[in-house]
């Protein structure tokens, strides 16, 4: 009875462990499913986005002075080259994070020396034995993640809308030829 | 074989009870944590560590997913007024403040959902550029919280509850980064009688 009563508590106490730690551990890759969902489209494509309003209900506190462009990437078949053409003279970023939520990499504007943007995305399992001068070479410690862009816009000035929606257009992302 | 039923029940009950008690930790996050540190009605976290704080990820997870490391931005979010009211649009407030040095930052008002409130003028928020200065340095600034119209600076509640007011530094100076705890920060005050 008594060696019952041992492997029940034990039994209790494992499940109670087995919970915390999956709940601690997951929930975060959760949340990053729920926002996948949310954003929608396919893995590896490019998702430009307006100006957040109330019924931008994708992400949590979305900043309404930012046109925000994302997408899912998956290295599963090898890097991927993300390139831009951004001439803007307001703030802008460039942010990855891992599928639990961590951002592992952000630059902003200033600290790139040229307008046009050259990244190369590989997992950390598969990179590239050469990278090109001019490539800036990301290396992701998971296969999928996600890549977003926040440019802050005049939301008052047509001209400066139309001119962060033709630089929204010139991101692409591309397997390595 | 009853009692190993027994054992994958109470398995199964610790499990449960773990993700509850979990959960019940996370929410401690936002109330009475050493995570989050108070400058007035601010709240900030001393620093983003969400690679290796679990809290401190899943909690930034649920109130800003997606979340910039604090190299790019520090966010300061105030959900109570100054006499430590929650923040509803029964209510007027009048956030009174000064510049920062930052490149930068921008006063936005969320519902209790965390989201940007509805209103007819789809103004959701107040940034260095487009707010209205009271002086001619462009330094000093008074933004009214109201569900009714306000001549300028006004941010609309609409019929929210819980509001929260988050306040982002974008690229802030390095004094700013070690003085989170003292630096002066917007007073929020109610102000209707």
């Amino acid at each position: 009875m008594k060696t019952h009563r041992i492997l029940f508590g034990i039994a209790l106490i494992l499940g109670f462990a087995m919970g915390y730690k999956g709940f601690i551990k997951y929930y975060p890759n959760l949340l990053f499913k729920g926002a996948e969902r949310k954003i929608g489209g396919s893995e590896n494509t490019i998702r430009l986005g307006n100006l957040p309003d109330d019924k931008s209900q994708m992400i949590v506190k979305p900043n309404p002075d930012f046109m925000y462009v994302s997408c899912f990437f998956n290295l599963e078949d090898g890097p991927l080259n993300l390139s831009a053409n951004i001439s803007s003279s307001n703030y802008w970023s460039v942010a990855f994070y891992e599928p639990n939520t961590v951002n592992f990499y952000v630059k902003n504007d200033e600290q790139f020396e040229s307008n046009k943007l050259n990244l190369l995305i590989a997992h950390e399992g598969n990179l590239p034995s050469t990278v090109d001068e001019d490539i800036e070479l990301i290396k992701s410690r998971t296969k999928k993640g996600l890549v977003l862009f926040r440019f802050l816009v005049n939301s008052s000035d047509v001209d400066d809308v139309n001119k962060i929606k033709q630089i929204q257009k010139s991101i692409e992302l591309k397997w390595i030829e | 074989m009853k009692k190993s039923l027994i054992a994958f029940l109470l398995l199964f009950a610790g499990i449960l009870i773990g993700g509850f008690w979990a959960n019940f930790k996370i929410n401690q996050v936002g109330k009475d944590s050493d995570l989050i540190l108070k400058n007035g009605v601010w709240g900030y976290f001393p620093t983003m560590d969400l690679a290796t704080n679990e809290f401190q990820k899943i909690y930034i997870g649920r109130i800003g997913l997606l979340a910039l490391q604090d190299s790019e931005v520090i966010y300061f979010v105030a959900s109570s007024d100054q006499e430590g009211d929650p923040l509803s649009s029964s209510n007027d407030y009048k956030l009174t403040g000064s510049g920062f040095d930052a490149r930068y930052w921008s006063f936005t008002l969320y519902g209790e959902d965390h989201f940007l409130i509805p209103n007819d003028k789809s103004v959701f928020s107040y940034n260095m550029e487009n707010i209205v200065y009271k002086d001619s340095l462009k330094n000093s600034y008074e933004l009214i919280i109201s569900k009714d119209p306000k001549k300028e600076n006004w941010l609309p509640a609409g019929d929210a509850n819980n509001m929260s007011v988050l306040l982002r530094l974008y690229n802030p100076a390095e004094y700013v980064y070690k003085n989170k705890d003292v630096i002066e920060l917007p007073t929020l005050k109610k102000i209707n009688p």
